[in-house]
């Protein structure tokens, strides 16, 4: 089922007094396709959780329409949306079992108890919970409540499928197992889904789409790999991934000149034009470093103030200070599994590739370079 | 203007569940018919004259009259010095169950509450036996000559006995909650003992006690019993002048403005209570009992505060003590060999006012347990406009005085086509919602410690607000519906006030029927009806409690429901 | 869950026998608000119904209550018969037209302050005041045996003595008829006030006084004699004495509430209670009360009448003036 959002818009407060207002979700478009999954991202209070709910029913918006398909559900009553979510504290029932958790909605639907039985034990074998039916909550650990939360709203087979933060209470190891499992689920259920998660790593590894937002608006939506490779601006680029901003002037078509180099860029941002100084968003990744040769006279220096050895990574800060900018740049490397690793207050050399420079239309602050 | 508004919206939003609309109008207009009707019933009768007509006469007899205005004087001297003595034993007794180990902590916890659940009359009845002129304790081991416990002191001695444990519970509540790591950082830091408790306990707790405070103040106000037996006519009262002006002189509209003068200081302080008190609580919302640090204090001061709780734990087993053989003594202060005849007498000829009692007590008990459950949920849960009113009307009972609420209901009812007076019907409602509030109360206070994503994930899953609230709600708040429900039936059981005004031919109550033997002088009796009393009120605990599946044990119950 | 279900199911099934048990009988029973007390009132009535057949319920309510829940319900009375209370408040309750007039056959020999001469009351029994006393307790503080109401003021008795409250008590209003009688109305207030201090108490109730009395907190009670008497007559160490002044009386009355439902039953009660048989029963039952009929003995235990001086008030104008005279009594003689 399509899930579609027109000028969405969630105000709180009195309507007398307008400094008291509080706009939650600002005229939000927003068009989810048939089976897909797409993460609603941002900082707290940037409104994806009371989008959300907007969808769910259990806010009534502002104004603007939420559409399920063809139908307009502004007026249906929650429990008539079929969307079922999947609450961030969980929200199983303390005094139910296991079996009765995930049974509840089922019942309700007055179905066959023969009926019942067959999609319990399918959707109990799906998430991994056989042998637990008779468990009561209080003795499940915190990766088995979200298991059978989830098989609660997948059980009744929804129309729509809404995620509220769902492993945040868990610790990072099962985060990441769980993550991959409920993507699993739902790609194999064909579920339109909508989640919401602060977490950005979360976002990227689940998501067919992702919609960044902040304050109430929507900043970009794009594939993980859009957002992370051509972030839309400097919001975006540093909520996502690790960045490093440096200040990009604009030679001529197809040439910039970052720090000391000159170099060629792939894509230029429309709007702007000759001698602009605009930014560059440069990931920790596309930068390279390397020990001083004779080459590396044509390349902007560094020196080593901080490593942090990560696994698969090494993370360099490495402090430039030239004519063109002062910063502290980071730097990943892949381990390369020898000793062979900068040392800290080493002067390093440092260049950028080419393909990776991704420049944002704005302008940098000029209090920071120089 | 944006009232308006939103009051559309709610009612858009409710008629979509109408059978949440249903309740809610139903709730709304039960409160009107048995809660307000009679209030405003005893307003308007304060303004009239004897004959009916419009009169500003009975306000003017209360301003001129100095008999009266010391009526309220007393009340509120009384009321203020129970509250203050209450409330410093009560936090004393509970600084001591929480903060130290004292053994027998549970048993002592039972005494503290049985007076509680004794009728209103035993403790004077009791008073009046140890420390009267011939009392045991004035002159059989005092030797005072004459002494009179009657008026300030005999009204005051009972009023403590009866409410410091009232205190006791809701400081036991606020203690409890408050987290002992302030007090260790505190020491940790450097801070005594005596200073940790000044700096940091003390304040955190003065909500609490203040909060204590008002709810004594308001119980004692409205205090009939013990008044009855103990203040006498050289110490009015307001409680009993009221009643006294009605069946006494006969003057139903001068005791209906009394009754209206009597509520004043109640609202005043409810109101206090509530509005003010409730912003500044800090005790941690989940309110589970943290385990409590003993190292705030010190070997001394712990002997100290022990004997203290242990001595007035003595005081009341010496009052029930007292009573229990009172109703075995033949004729007490004259002849004291033992019989059984006060209880064998009490459960032939009373047999037919127990049995009514019970009847009265075990019909008003659920429904006002289930009411009072809905009535949280509609509060907490939903929202409709006139919310807030419909809240403050069902809690209103509670800052009423017995006694206005008796006359209120007898003027209410008393005409077609609400024509109650004399039946079953008439007992029952007036329980259902004179105890009501207790039920809400303590349901609201549980139902915000439930996360209400539970809630929303039922109606997300399809349940509509009625199945919510019978399939998930309920079995959640059974703790407070089990209390709810103990309170329901320990007030019904020893109800005077209101009750006095209600019984009939036909239907007739264990306490007015106490209040008569205490009257013809058939102390024996009296007491064997109290003590049978106080067993079918033990009996019903523990019974209620087994039913609703021991969520909460038995005295815990009477706790969270005194918490108010 | 089912557990629960069948519990309540019981519950509710145990409380609908309870109401259905046959304990509740309606329409042939006489419903009677009594003033009398319980125990006496029980007694008297089962008399009447192994007399008559006639069943009874009643409902105890001490003078001012009776009153209060007659006006209350007079749009639609619960009851048939107020039974006991003085006079007084028949009276009163007449003037308010609570009460419907029946002259009973049984009444024509009564005497005219025994009965309202339109029927709308009749007294059953008289009692008289008298003061209670503990002679062991008086002697041991060397007080002497009151034997006039002067003798009460005696400062020794400080804190001794106990008597209703005429602000509560029909008792205490004849007894402050009674000393306004003797000494006129200012001279009595008056002695009233001198006589505050020796008060330990005013009970709210007629019959508080001697209840002290038996257990020894007062050593002086004054109030109408029955309790009192029965005290005694069942071996209890106090004695009655009949100040020489002379001491006033109530006369208890019943009548018939208007719109009583069993006016049949009603009338028969009248009969029967101001007839020989049901007089008789008064000292049958052992209630200390007196008779109103003059050819029926006190019984045992009672004191002859000719030996206390009776003292009559006019009692149409005392309940005229109760109010003030409460009043009076509360700013002068509490003085508050």
């Amino acid at each position: 089922m399509e899930l579609n959002i027109n000028n969405l818009v969630k105000e709180f407060g009195s309507f007398d007094d307008p400094s008291n207002r509080v706009v939650a979700v600002d005229h939000v478009n927003l068009s989810v396709g048939e089976g897909e999954l797409v993460t609603l991202l941002g900082p707290s209070g940037c409104g994806k959780t009371t989008l959300l709910r907007m969808i769910a029913g259990f806010e009534d918006p502002t104004s603007g329409d939420v559409f399920f398909g063809e139908e307009r559900v502004n007026n249906v009553a929650p429990n008539q949306r079929n969307a079922t979510m999947v609450f961030q504290s969980y929200a199983i029932f303390p005094h139910l079992n296991v079996y009765e958790n995930i049974a509840f909605g089922l019942r309700l639907k007055k179905i066959k108890e023969k009926e019942i039985e067959e999609k319990m034990e399918q959707v109990i074998d799906l998430v991994g919970l056989t042998g637990l039916e008779s468990r009561q909550p209080s003795q499940l650990s915190g990766g088995q409540q979200q298991r059978v939360a989830l098989a609660r709203a997948i059980v009744m087979e929804p129309a729509l499928l809404l995620f509220d933060e769902p492993l945040s209470n868990l610790d990072a190891k099962l985060r990441e197992q769980m993550r991959i499992e409920i993507r699993n689920l739902q790609k194999r259920l064909g579920i339109t889904s909508v989640y919401v998660t602060h977490d950005q790593a979360e976002a990227m590894s689940i998501s067919d789409r992702i919609v960044v937002m902040n304050k109430g608006r929507i900043v970009q939506i794009g594939t993980p790999f859009d957002l992370y490779a051509r972030p839309a601006n400097s919001f975006v680029a540093a909520f996502i991934g690790k960045v490093n901003f440096m200040p990009v002037r604009i030679k001529d078509k197809g040439c910039v000149q970052i720090g000391g180099a000159t170099l060629q860029v792939t894509e230029m941002p429309s709007g702007c034009s000759v001698d602009d100084t605009l930014i560059a968003a440069l990931r920790p990744e596309s930068l390279i470093i390397g020990h001083i040769t004779e080459e590396s006279n044509i390349y902007d220096r560094g020196r080593i103030i901080r490593r942090t050895f990560l696994g698969t990574i090494i993370e360099y800060e490495i402090e430039v200070h030239n004519e063109y900018f002062s910063e502290n740049l980071i730097v990943h490397t892949v381990n390369p599994m020898t000793p062979d690793l900068f040392e800290i207050g080493e002067t390093v050399f440092i260049r950028c590739k080419e393909e990776a420079i991704h420049i944002l239309c704005e302008t940098p602050d000029l209090s920071n370079s120089r | 203007m944006s009232y308006l508004r939103r009051a559309k919206r709610e009612l858009r939003l409710l008629w979509r569940d109408p059978l949440l609309a249903l309740l809610v109008g139903g709730v709304a207009l039960s409160l009107i018919l048995f809660v307000l009707y009679p209030l405003i019933s005893v307003l308007i009768k304060s303004f009239q004259s004897q004959e009916g007509l419009y009169s500003l006469q009975n306000y003017h007899r209360f301003f001129t009259f100095r008999y009266l205005r010391n009526a309220l004087k007393n009340s509120l001297l009384v009321g203020t010095a129970t509250g203050c003595v209450g409330v410093f034993i009560g936090y004393i007794a509970a600084f001591t169950v929480t903060r130290t180990t004292i053994p027998a902590k549970k048993f002592l916890h039972v005494l503290f509450i049985l007076p509680i659940i004794s009728p209103p009359f035993t403790s004077s009845l009791a008073i009046l036996m140890l420390f009267g002129a011939n009392g045991l304790i004035t002159k059989g081991v005092l030797g005072l000559k004459n002494f009179s416990i009657y008026g300030f002191k005999g009204v005051l001695l009972s009023q403590i006995f009866t409410f410091a444990p009232v205190a006791y519970l809701t400081l036991r509540g606020v203690l409890e909650s408050l987290n002992p790591t302030l007090e260790d950082a505190a020491m940790n830091v450097g801070a005594s003992r005596m200073q940790t408790f000044w700096k940091v306990t003390l304040p955190l707790s003065l909500p609490g006690i203040a909060s204590a405070f008002l709810v004594v103040f308001i119980e004692s106000l409205a205090d009939f019993g013990n008044p009855l037996v103990l203040a006498g006519s050289r110490f009015p009262m307001l409680s009993t002048q009221a009643y006294l002006e009605i069946t006494g002189s006969f003057n139903l509209p001068l005791g209906a403005a009394l009754a209206v003068v009597l509520l004043l200081p109640s609202i005043t302080a409810f109101a206090i209570q509530r509005y003010y008190l409730e912003k500044r609580q800090y005790t941690t919302i989940t309110g589970k009992p943290v385990a409590s640090s003993s190292k705030l204090v010190s070997r001394g001061a712990r002997k100290v505060l022990q004997s203290f709780v242990v001595a007035f734990a003595l005081f009341v087993l010496l009052f029930y003590g007292t009573i229990f053989v009172g109703a075995m003594i033949n004729v007490w202060g004259y002849d004291f060999s033992l019989t059984a005849k006060h209880f064998l007498y009490a459960l032939s000829v009373g047999f037919e006012t127990i049995k009514d009692t019970l009847i009265v007590a075990l019909l008003s008990t659920p429904i006002s347990g289930l009411l009072g459950m809905l009535i949280a949920f509609l509060v907490v849960r939903q929202r409709f406009p006139g919310k807030g009113t419909i809240e403050f009307v069902s809690i209103l009972n509670f800052a009423v005085p017995g006694t206005v609420v008796g006359i209120g209901y007898i003027l209410a009812f008393n005409k077609p086509p609400l024509l109650l007076i004399g039946t079953l019907a008439i007992l029952v409602l007036n329980f259902i919602f004179r105890y009501i509030p207790v039920g809400i109360q303590s349901g609201i206070a549980v139902l915000r410690q439930i996360d209400p994503a539970i809630e929303e994930a039922a109606q997300n899953l399809g349940a509509d607000g009625v199945t919510t609230f019978r399939k998930i709600t309920l079995p959640l708040i059974a703790p407070a519906f089990f209390s709810a429900l103990v309170f329901a039936f320990v007030r019904a059981m020893t109800a005077i006030s209101s009750a006095i005004f209600l019984v009939s031919a036909r239907w007739n109550l264990l306490t007015v029927q106490i209040l008569n033997e205490v009257g013809s002088g058939r102390l024996g009796v009296a007491a064997a009806f109290s003590v049978i009393l106080v067993v079918i009120v033990l009996c019903a605990i523990v019974i209620i409690s087994r039913l609703v599946s021991g969520r909460a044990g038995g005295m815990k119950a009477i706790e969270i429901s005194k918490e108010l | 869950m089912k557990r629960k279900f069948l519990s309540f199911t019981f519950l509710g099934i145990a409380i609908i026998a309870l109401c259905l048990s046959p304990l509740h009988a309606f329409a042939a029973d006489l419903i009677i608000y009594s003033s009398v007390d319980e125990e006496n009132a029980r007694h008297i009535l089962e008399t009447f119904t192994k007399d008559t057949g006639i069943k009874t319920q009643m409902v105890f309510l001490s003078s001012g209550p009776a009153l209060s829940r007659l006006e209350a319900e007079k749009a639609n009375p619960q009851a048939d018969i107020w039974f006991g209370a003085p006079s007084e408040n028949h009276i009163v309750a007449k003037e308010r037209g609570l009460t419907e007039p029946y002259l009973s056959p049984q009444a024509t020999d009564l005497a005219d302050n025994f009965k309202d001469t339109e029927g709308f009351w009749h007294a059953f029994y008289m009692n008289p005041i008298g003061i209670g006393v503990l002679p062991d307790a008086l002697k041991s503080e060397n007080l002497p045996m009151p034997e006039s109401w002067e003798d009460l003021k005696h400062e020794g008795f400080k804190g001794t003595i106990q008597m209703p409250s005429p602000q509560s008590s029909g008792t205490a209003f004849a007894i402050m008829m009674t000393l306004i009688s003797i000494y006129g109305e200012d001279e009595a207030f008056a002695y009233m006030k001198a006589l505050n201090p020796n008060i330990q108490t005013y009970t709210q109730s007629g019959t508080g006084p001697s209840k002290n009395l038996a257990i020894k907190e007062a050593k002086v009670a004054i109030q109408f004699t029955p309790a009192f008497l029965k005290l005694v007559d069942e071996g209890f160490p106090a004695k009655v004495i009949f100040p020489k002044e002379g001491v006033g009386y109530e006369a208890a009355a019943l009548s018939i509430i208007k719109g009583a439902k069993n006016k049949e039953g009603a009338h028969k009660l009248i009969d029967w209670i101001l007839s020989r048989k049901g007089q008789q029963s008064l000292s049958e039952n052992k209630t200390y009360f007196f008779p109103v009929r003059s050819d029926v003995t006190a019984g045992e235990g009672l004191p002859s009448l000719s030996e206390i001086k009776l003292i009559d008030y006019d009692r149409e104008k005392a309940a005229q003036e109760k109010g003030r005279l409460i009043d009076r009594w509360v700013t002068e003689v509490l003085g508050q």
